[in-house]
């Protein structure tokens, strides 16, 4: 297999021609003297690169179609996400294992259930573009999550030490911010929701539309997706606040994350 | 309703690490059972750091401090903290009222609502409080309810960090009574932080003086103040 097999003449064209549009925007920054011309050149070269060996990827695992490869690479997938997540919280004991338990658990078993009930073909060219779409949906919404529960400790701390020195469990104390936490992490993926099909029309729909679908058949498509990133990005908020949280009390019972 | 069991504390070689550093370095001391206990010396001494090891806010690395003598790391922590209550600097009124407030800790902790009408009498609040807004308080009311709401848990001991650093004159003269009557009335151990010597010598029964995190020395308070009476100034 060569690349001409993926992408024609044409394409290669067209890609071109849409290159020259980053080409603008870096005059408009040494213009303007933005500084984003090495950071415009680098993160569309990683953008052109990964899409290519992800092209080609996808097509070999297409082809072989192996239940193995295909949960390998789901893995692969959420174990970036998890690693890319855990940044987010470098000053929180056991980051990883609180972001790898979030997005692991969320996406799996949003992805798991679907399959079981035949909502998604068992087949490469399905699972894995849409195992993404929630995995990646389920990382932003651990960063999100984890990030608002730091900042709400970290204004809370008096808050937090009254009510464990009237005898409240951790859980007790911490309780009101993972709920203001999770609610916070989960107002833009509801807000997409209320706003779908008036302000925008989602990234996959608009994809299953231009490869020749039925705009109805895309839309219940794109729905399925919808509910399914809305229930795992739920389950990610509230399992990353909860893990987080447990990490953030020491053996007494006493907060330790103190910024 | 209010009797204390015992309250005796026990300090020995206690030293709290923070960032690889010693901040407490062996303390060691006796805190007498239901009587004032003062902690004095300069900020930045470990006074609160020290004080708030006893009910474990604050974990120690080494040493032990024993609580009836028992070690508190054997105390489940919250039963430690119902036993060992808290007053903080700044006081810290939840949401809702001032019932909502007393009735926190048994509420958290399932113990038994306490008479509401004897907690604000003690602390000298007027009863009608019971159904203010906790927020709508003065500072040195809401600072008088949280020594209420401490008092709620029925403790033995009551913890007291610069109680009265953020209030105003009137305030504090009304929360220093209030400290001195509690340990007469109600029979309980108080240990008390204040950077202000003077406060320390009209309220505390025994004084203990930290600098740069170690106990330089306890002794009864008036023999404290014969001893070392350039601390005043």
């Amino acid at each position: 297999m060569n690349i001409e097999q993926i992408v024609s003449m044409e394409d290669v064209v067209k890609l071109i021609v849409a290159s020259m549009l980053i080409g603008v925007v870096m005059i408009i920054s040494y213009v303007r003297r933005l500084e984003l011309i090495s950071d415009l050149a680098i993160s569309s070269i990683r953008a052109f690169v990964q899409l290519m060996i992800l092209a080609l990827f996808l097509q070999v695992i297409f082809d072989i179609q192996n239940l193995f490869w295909i949960s390998l690479i789901l893995l692969g997938m959420m174990v970036i996400a998890s690693y890319t997540s855990a940044k987010r919280a470098k000053e929180i004991r056991n980051a990883f294992r609180i972001s790898a338990t979030s997005i692991i658990t969320s996406s799996s078993a949003i992805i798991l259930v679907m399959v079981v009930l035949g909502v998604i073909p068992l087949q490469a060219e399905y699972i894995i573009p849409l195992g993404g779409m929630v995995i990646g949906n389920c990382m932003n919404i651990t960063s999100l999550a984890m990030e608002r529960l730091k900042g709400e400790v970290a204004n809370n701390t008096m808050m937090i030490d009254n009510i464990l020195a009237l005898g409240a469990r951790t859980d007790q104390a911490i309780s009101p911010l993972i709920k203001k936490s999770v609610r916070a992490s989960l107002i833009p993926t509801v807000d997409n929701m209320k706003t779908m099909g008036l302000v925008w029309i989602p990234g996959l729909m608009s994809g299953m539309i231009i490869g020749g679908m039925d705009p109805s058949k895309a839309a219940v498509f794109q729905l399925i997706i919808i509910f399914m990133i809305l229930a795992s990005n739920t389950i990610a908020s509230v399992i990353s606040t909860m893990e987080m949280s447990k990490n953030m009390f020491g053996s007494a019972d006493q907060l330790i994350y103190r910024p | 309703m209010y009797q204390s069991m015992s309250g005796k504390i026990e300090a020995e070689g206690v030293t709290v690490s923070a960032q690889g550093k010693d901040i407490i370095k062996e303390v060691t001391t006796s805190i007498p059972e239901k009587e004032i206990f003062t902690i004095v010396g300069p900020s930045g001494a470990g006074k609160s750091t020290f004080l708030r090891t006893i009910n474990r806010l604050i974990d120690f690395r080494e040493g032990d401090i024993r609580l009836d003598g028992r070690s508190i790391r054997e105390y489940e922590p919250v039963e430690l903290r119902k036993r060992v209550g808290m007053v903080f600097q700044i006081p810290l009124a939840f949401q809702g009222t001032v019932e909502d407030n007393l009735l926190m800790g048994p509420r958290l902790t399932g113990s038994a609502e306490p008479d509401l009408d004897e907690l604000l009498d003690m602390v000298g609040l007027a009863r009608g409080f019971v159904k203010r807004k906790a927020s709508e308080l003065s500072v040195g009311e809401q600072q008088r309810m949280c020594i209420a709401r401490a008092i709620a848990n029925g403790p033995e001991v009551i913890l007291m960090d610069e109680p009265t650093a953020s209030l105003d004159r009137e305030s504090a003269r009304k929360v220093e009574e209030l400290i001195m009557r509690l340990s007469q009335e109600v029979d309980l151990t108080l240990v008390v932080v204040t950077h202000n010597m003077e406060q320390g010598m009209r309220i505390g029964d025994w004084t203990m003086l930290m600098k740069e995190g170690r106990a330089v020395t306890t002794m009864k308070t008036d023999e404290f103040f014969e001893m070392y009476p350039g601390v005043l100034s």
